[in-house]
């Protein structure tokens, strides 16, 4: 019976946020082109009119033309279709590294939070040392220790940002810790994991989603930032912020180059950014006002 | 209060540690071998051997860091693989220029900021504030070192106003700072935002204009200074964006900081330069949080009675 009752308030409850969420029509903009990077990630391959690395000599510095719809880069590469190709490496960036993160961070910040204590007392001490570092100084650093790449750009950029997920998820599991279904799991002799992964975390979980949402953002910014320092992603690799990267010095004779991966960084993190802002207030209509 | 700051400030030297600690042992782990790397690949074994010994680099990770914070603490970050140059005075020579940026850039973004949320949040659901809160969500998204190449196509190379590269002149840091600064305009003004609307409904505004005070004076003085904590914080968090964000800008706008000096560093694997300006920056981060902590406690006398009541 109180099984019953709890499922149909959870799916009312999801279902409330939907309807919220839908009615801003922001955030379902937002969703529309997240969704519409997906398809074009997943579908490149038929999507792309020419490979991202295949170069064409006799096409090189193209303006915008019916065969090359955006121009085509100092190599005759058609921009169009490594941008479209880079979908891929920039979201896989930033999905990853935010997964990562986000995995690390909500462990970490979900035991601390639960048992509290000195292990709590030891790892805060440790985030506040980890976070008098700046994100990006951070991932400059580990990138240059790991060297350039994309799957160093991922680990670079997970380590940096988890301690901001620990100490979110530890602030959000004290709050449901004193609470009395966790009373309760513990009254039937539940364990500490099961109490931790069944009530704890699921509870907990709300403020955490708009933090992960907004952060797949910010990552794809730093993964563009990583690349324009040199490390990050390397050429030939369409990544979008390497793309820029190799724009740069072009920019006086070609500026078309730099406007069309900068315009897909900008939308793509413009998207999450709004549908993190939507659901932050479709989870919680009181800080709407 | 004068407890308070001490305590903070010796709170800072446990931090610094766990700093130096933490960007020593991530340099340590770097692949490539320093001695290789300073002498070139002619080198013979015996020649980096001498150059690894030379250079401490046989000795423990213990003993290594021990020796690196022997030199952080007299003013030593080493010297450099490739140019034999002295980290520190390197630095030093650079960071005025990268300073200069960042705090130009975030003195800015409070003054374009702030009062934008300020309006937003009065003219909420107007045509202004939903125009603000557009501009201000565009310009968080897009990567600052892509703002800066697009001032350059706009102000320098369409219109010929402005210097594209250098330091010669004051115009010179016009565009890098606007370019370092939309971003942290755009946060403060969607802080400042939620957090006066968070506060314009309370009831000591309904008092404050129902006993008569002019409308300008409820919004600045009785609802601005409550809502300035949250702002505080967002403005202390994004100090170190500006750190960053003038470290890349510089590169785009050629000015000789320490943005170029440690971007140089990454391409060589110059890993005592990567390491020495990290630190440097984290040091400065550090200071620069401490003083938000310290600002607190002068805006909010919340804060400040916690102390006094301790004291006791």
């Amino acid at each position: 019976m109180a099984a019953q009752t709890s499922t149909v308030k959870k799916t009312n409850r999801t279902k409330e946020v939907w309807r919220r969420l839908l009615k801003n029509r922001l955030a379902v903009a937002g969703l529309i082109f997240i969704l519409f990077l997906f398809v074009v990630m997943i579908f490149a391959d038929q999507l792309a009119p020419y490979g991202y690395a295949d170069q064409d000599f006799s096409a090189t510095y193209q303006g915008p033309s019916a065969a090359h719809w955006l121009g085509t880069d100092h190599l005759g590469r058609d921009i169009l279709s490594r941008l479209i190709y880079g979908s891929r490496v920039s979201m896989e960036i930033a999905l990853l590294s935010v997964a990562i993160s986000a995995a690390i961070g909500v462990a970490v910040g979900a035991l601390a939070g639960f048992y509290g204590g000195v292990v709590d007392n030891l790892l805060m001490r440790f985030l506040d040392i980890y976070q008098s570092i700046p994100v990006l100084i951070l991932s400059i650093a580990i990138a240059t220790s790991l060297g350039p790449g994309v799957l160093n750009t991922i680990l670079a950029l997970a380590i940096s940002v988890c301690p901001q997920y620990a100490r979110m998820m530890r602030a959000s599991i004290m709050t449901v810790r004193d609470k009395e279904y966790i009373e309760a799991a513990t009254a039937i002799n539940a364990s500490n994991a099961r109490i931790i992964l069944k009530h704890a975390i699921p509870n907990a979980f709300s403020p955490m989603i708009v933090n992960i949402t907004m952060s797949i953002g910010s990552s794809m910014l730093t993964a563009a930032t990583l690349s324009f320092v040199g490390l990050g992603a390397q050429p030939p690799s369409p990544e979008w912020g390497a793309m820029l990267t190799a724009a740069k010095n072009y920019i006086r004779d070609y500026p078309y180059m730099i406007t069309s991966p900068g315009v897909c960084i900008m939308l793509s993190v413009l998207s999450f950014n709004v549908l993190g802002d939507g659901l932050r207030d479709a989870l919680d209509p009181r800080l709407k006002n | 209060m004068l407890r308070y700051i001490l305590k903070r400030l010796l709170w800072l030297i446990p931090i610094l540690l766990g700093v130096s600690i933490l960007i020593f042992t991530i340099m340590y782990f770097s692949t490539g071998d320093p001695a290789r790397i300073m002498l070139g690949s002619m080198a013979t074994e015996e020649q980096l051997e001498e150059a690894r010994e030379e250079m401490g680099l046989n000795k423990g990770f213990v003993e290594q860091y021990l020796d690196f914070l022997n030199g952080v603490i007299h003013l030593d970050l080493g010297t450099s693989y490739v140019s034999k140059q002295d980290v520190f005075s390197e630095i030093m020579t650079r960071a005025p220029y990268t300073i200069r940026v960042a705090v130009i850039s975030l003195f800015l973004s409070i003054i374009i900021g702030v009062p934008l949320g300020i309006v937003s949040a009065v003219n909420q659901y107007s045509w202004k504030d939903n125009l603000a809160m557009l501009i201000s969500m565009v310009f968080v998204s897009m990567p600052n070192f892509w703002v800066a190449m697009l001032l350059v196509l706009l102000f320098s190379l369409q219109l010929g106003w402005l210097p594209a590269v250098g330091v010669s002149s004051w115009t010179c840091y016009i565009m890098p700072c606007i370019a370092v600064s939309l971003a942290g305009a755009a946060t403060f003004s969607r802080q400042t935002r939620s957090s006066m609307l968070e506060v314009i409904r309370q009831d000591y505004i309904v008092t404050a204009r129902a006993k008569g005070v002019k409308e300008n004076k409820v919004i600045m003085k009785h609802a601005l200074k409550n809502a300035l904590i949250p702002i505080i914080t967002v403005i202390g968090g994004r100090v170190g964006n500006m750190l960053g964000g003038a470290l890349i800008a510089e590169t785009v706008f050629s000015i000789p900081g320490m943005g170029v000096y440690i971007l140089n560093a990454i391409n060589n694997r110059d890993y005592p330069v990567v390491r020495g300006t990290a630190l440097v920056i984290c040091i400065w981060f550090s200071v620069c949080m401490l003083a938000v902590d310290i600002v607190y406690a002068l805006v909010d006398p919340r804060i400040r009675s916690q102390f006094a009541r301790k004291k006791r």
